[in-house]
């Protein structure tokens, strides 16, 4: 490994004094699990790339000290800040961190992406997404416009997780006009201002190349720094592991991120994949008792429960779906349900990402929907393009804690009031649409049907009074669903279970290849003249996936004798029979297959068909009488 | 799309039917709730799979689990994608009715190169590709009975109605028609209405504040007049019937007692109103 590779602090000429409460990482001091989740997981959600959903990992490591190239360079660090006078709470944050890094095994938190762009470079460029990230303050890295996060603040949410303030980057990403592969990685920390020897440092220090340049040679990076994909890694080392931080991030993650989730834009992988969260499994994640009882621990269960009933909003087919146009702005959506018990509230949400559910600090605080029925409501930008000036003025507005939009953000005064405007007409679209959605019937005469429970012939008489019951029990009726029964074989001669059509399938059958089963070999005979004979245990297996015309058929009959066995296609709602022109057993008879065989014995015969098939067959058996196979041979 | 327990896949299905992969199960619990006053139905599914590489594969998104749910009266017919291991979806109103078959299935929603699960039968010689779309697990149909929409639940005795000529803030009632008829002014009978529908607290409230006075006049009037007097009208048989339940004699009145009696004890229901945010009960 290239020895000049290691940590190196800004100098501090000025004698400037700077302490552990930098603002950036003080942001997230408070929930630092929650914040991790969520900024982090914003960073890859607005760096998709491709089709496929952005998938983002949190694992923990648990390194070797030496396998931290720079253990000892941060070690020495950390004690020449020991040696500054500072309050107790800094030392007591001074001491935690010289011993997580004198510690044997030291702890990284992994959050790594894949179908990203990745940080892309030139990394020594100013402008670029790899620089914005590692070394820029206060300078989003977003290249869209309308991406979730607002003032790449964010980014240092990983730094509130890290005991030694230390976090590395680690990319690879398509370079531009080239199309190749580059990979580089960087590591930034914090500690406080300090002397070494007769040097004055900063607080602020870099892991990389001399001059605070970045890695861009694979081999001079340990193995976990490394990456197998395009994508970005970021590693808290020193991570501050307590025993619910997969829980919590679990919840953070589903919370605020389940629209996303929801539309296969976003899936999430914690802990080496105990947990995976993805369209598939967000509704047993969210209806877990052990997320429920993450939630108490944390007071978190107003957040859970919003989600919960935000995706009900989202997927009940009883739920409308509204565009209010916003002249001079675009197009947004509202998702509107209206049921009994829900709680008269409009949630905002921007790329998928929950946000708050008010426009207070624009007059706005949507708190009252007077003379309506009980709702819940999704307001997001539209979907399309023309959601995208209307999402990019709701990133303008949204405050770093992503929980309020701020008009003040907004400096030039007549943008403002643009915004202001335009905000106003939003929420009236809004408020128009509850109001004729969810009106409270307006009619002169009503009866009282709250009290018929009470005073009918028959009622019950008493109402339920459990606190902890839902509300109005008597309105549901609950059931277990009752297993139906399995159909039966079909069986030669138009008796089957299954219904025969005349006809190819649509688009797949050519006509000649079709016969109906009434049409078969002997045209003057009554239909179902044959006994039906019961095939066991069938199955049918293509030996070459390229060749539709061969299929082996495996079957167990349930008598000795000679059987005819006609083939048929499945369709959407009927089967069309296919004719067949070939078998390796026995012979064709008009399209179908007769041949011996023995009766609890498994029969393998490959059959050809007379037209290309490649999709679920089902077989249909009748013993033919020896008479018949006479008449025929 | 037809699903057969009969068909055969020129790939290996799991279904309890089906040797084609041994020594795993899949399986779909149903439970539905029907909301018997809007017709709405929820179904939840919780789903047990053991083959790891189908679980695999709904994992790293390759396949999705849901129900095909099928409703000849309504003519409903849709693959229903449903959250795995549990899932819920809800239905909107009126949407099924009658009889209604749900198949779970797992389906590919990407093309699987080299599919192989554990357990699959030697027939099936070598690993296949699967296309986007193809079944590979199948349990048995299940079938709920979804109940007609509400005919009138069980019919009202009260009914309130809208009066020019009652000034607004005031209410008055008539015990002399079929229903128990209270008449307000325009702008109170409106302030009910929202009351009425709004949520729990306000129908506490309205419980309270109407209701009960409105019992108590009904159980005067009986009191004074008897049951004899209102024979002929159809509020009667049900009023009586509650009172003889609630073992309220008109005899022996104790009026405000008795039509909290009548109405469950409705002043228990405001206490809601006041509890504080974190309070548990």
């Amino acid at each position: 490994m290239d020895n000049y590779i290691g940590i190196r602090f800004l100098t501090n000429e000025a004698n400037k004094v700077e302490g552990l409460a930098y603002a950036g990482f003080e942001t997230f001091r408070g929930s630092p699990y929650t914040s991790c989740a969520r900024e982090t997981g914003q960073n890859s959600r607005d760096a998709a790339a491709g089709k496929d959903p952005v998938k983002v990992s949190f694992d923990l490591l648990e390194l070797e000290r030496t396998e931290v190239p720079f253990a000892d360079q941060l070690q020495h660090s950390i004690d020449c800040c020991l040696k500054a006078p500072r309050d107790a709470k800094t030392l007591a944050h001074l001491e935690r961190a010289r011993q997580t890094i004198a510690a044997p095994t030291i702890k990284v938190l992994k959050v790594a992406d894949v179908n990203t762009t990745g940080l892309t470079g030139p990394v020594d460029d100013p402008d670029s997404v790899f620089t914005a990230l590692v070394k820029g303050d206060g300078v989003t890295n977003k290249t869209d416009q309308t991406s979730a996060g607002s003032y790449g603040i964010g980014k240092n949410a990983a730094y509130a997780v890290s005991d030694l303030q230390t976090v590395i980057y680690s990319t690879r990403y398509v370079e531009k006009g080239s199309g190749k592969i580059k990979f580089a990685a960087q590591g930034r920390l914090r500690l406080i201002s300090h002397v070494d020897g007769a040097n004055k440092l900063s607080a602020e220090g870099y892991w990389g190349n001399p001059d605070f340049a970045a890695i861009e040679t694979e081999s001079d990076v340990p193995k976990w720094i490394l990456r197998d994909d395009v994508g970005t890694s970021i590693l808290a080392v020193g991570f501050r592991e307590q025993e619910n931080w997969v829980d919590r991030m679990t919840l953070s993650l589903a919370a605020n991120f389940f629209v996303a989730i929801d539309r296969k834009e976003i899936e999430f992988s914690l802990n080496g994949g105990s947990i995976k969260m993805n369209q598939s499994s967000l509704d047993g994640i969210l209806a877990s008792a052990k997320l429920a009882q993450v939630a108490q621990d944390n007071d978190e269960q107003l957040e859970l429960e919003r989600a919960k009933m935000l995706m009900q909003c989202l997927r009940s087919d009883a739920t409308e779906r509204h565009t209010i146009p916003v002249p001079g702005l675009g197009d947004f959506t509202l998702h509107l349900l209206i049921a009994k018990d829900l709680p008269r509230e409009v949630h905002v949400v921007r790329n998928g990402i929950y946000i708050c559910d008010n426009f207070a600090k624009f007059g706005q605080p949507m708190k009252r929907f007077p003379g309506t029925r009980e709702f819940i409501a999704i307001l997001e930008p539209a979907r399309t393009d023309a959601g995208k000036i209307p999402s990019h003025l709701l990133k303008q507005l949204e405050n770093p804690a992503h929980d309020a939009f701020e008009p003040e953000r907004i400096v030039d005064t007549a943008e403002l009031q643009k915004a202001k405007n335009q905000i106003k007409a939003l929420i009236n679209g809004v408020r128009d649409i509850i109001k004729s959605a969810a009106k409270i019937e307006d009619i002169d005469t009503s009866q009282l049907d709250e009290l018929s429970h009470l005073f009918a012939a028959g009622s019950a008489g008493t109402t339920p009074n459990d606190q902890n019951a839902e509300k109005d029990p008597e309105r549901f009726k609950y059931g277990t669903a009752r297993k139906g029964q399995r159909s039966q074989p079909p069986a030669a001669g138009g008796k089957g279970a299954t219904k025969r059509r005349r006809g190819p399938l649509p688009g797949s059958i050519p006509k000649k290849a079709v016969r109906t089963r009434n049409t078969s070999s002997q045209p003057n005979k009554p239909a179902g003249s044959r006994q039906a004979m019961p095939l066991g245990d069938v199955r049918s297996v293509m030996s070459d996936k390229s060749n539709g015309h061969v299929r082996t058929i495996f079957f167990t009959p349930a008598a000795d004798g000679n059987v005819e066995i006609s083939v048929a296609a499945v369709g959407l709602g009927d089967d069309v029979e296919l004719a067949l022109s070939g078998t390796s057993e026995g012979k064709i008879v008009h399209g179908k297959m007769q041949t011996l065989v023995v009766g609890g014995q498994r029969a393998c015969i490959e059959v050809t068909f007379a037209e290309p098939f490649v999709g679920p067959i089902e077989l249909s058996a009748s013993a033919v009488p020896e008479t018949a196979v006479q008449e025929e041979a | 799309m037809k699903i057969s327990e009969s068909t055969s896949y020129p790939h290996p299905v799991l279904a309890p039917w089906s040797t084609d992969i041994s020594g795993s199960v899949f399986s779909a619990d149903v439970i539905f709730r029907e909301d018997e006053q809007s017709g709405e139905l929820s179904i939840r599914c919780t789903v047990t799979l053991d083959q790891p590489d189908i679980v695999a594969l709904i994992e790293n998104g390759s396949a999705t689990f849901g129900c095909f749910i099928k409703c000849q009266e309504t003519g409903f017919r849709r693959l229903q994608r449903i959250g795995f291991p549990i899932g819920r979806h809800d239905f909107a109103d009126g949407a099924l009715l009658g009889r209604v078959q749900i198949r779970p299935i797992i389906w590919s929603v990407k093309a699987i190169p080299a599919y192989s699960p554990a357990g699959v039968h030697p027939e099936f010689s070598g690993a296949l590709d699967i296309r986007t779309g193809e079944i590979l697990a199948l349990d048995d149909e299940l079938i709920i009975d979804v109940t007609r929409p509400p005919l009138p639940a069980i019919e009202t005795i009260f009914e309130i109605k809208s009066s020019d000529d009652i000034s607004d803030g005031r209410f008055e009632i008539d015990t002399d028609l079929d229903r128990i008829t209270i008449t307000m002014g325009k702008d109170t009978y409106q302030l009910v209405q929202e009351l009425r529908q709004t949520d729990d607290d306000t129908r506490a409230v309205i419980m309270n504040a109407l209701y009960v006075p409105v019992v108590m006049e009904v159980l005067e009037q009986l009191g004074a007049q008897g049951y004899e007097a209102f024979e002929e009208y159809r509020w009667l048989h049900p009023f009586r019937s509650r009172c003889e339940l609630a073992n309220v004699d008109i005899k022996k009145l104790e009026i405000l007692n008795d039509a909290q009696r009548l109405l469950s004890e409705p002043f228990g229901s405001l206490k809601q109103i006041t509890q504080y945010e974190g309070d548990q009960q």
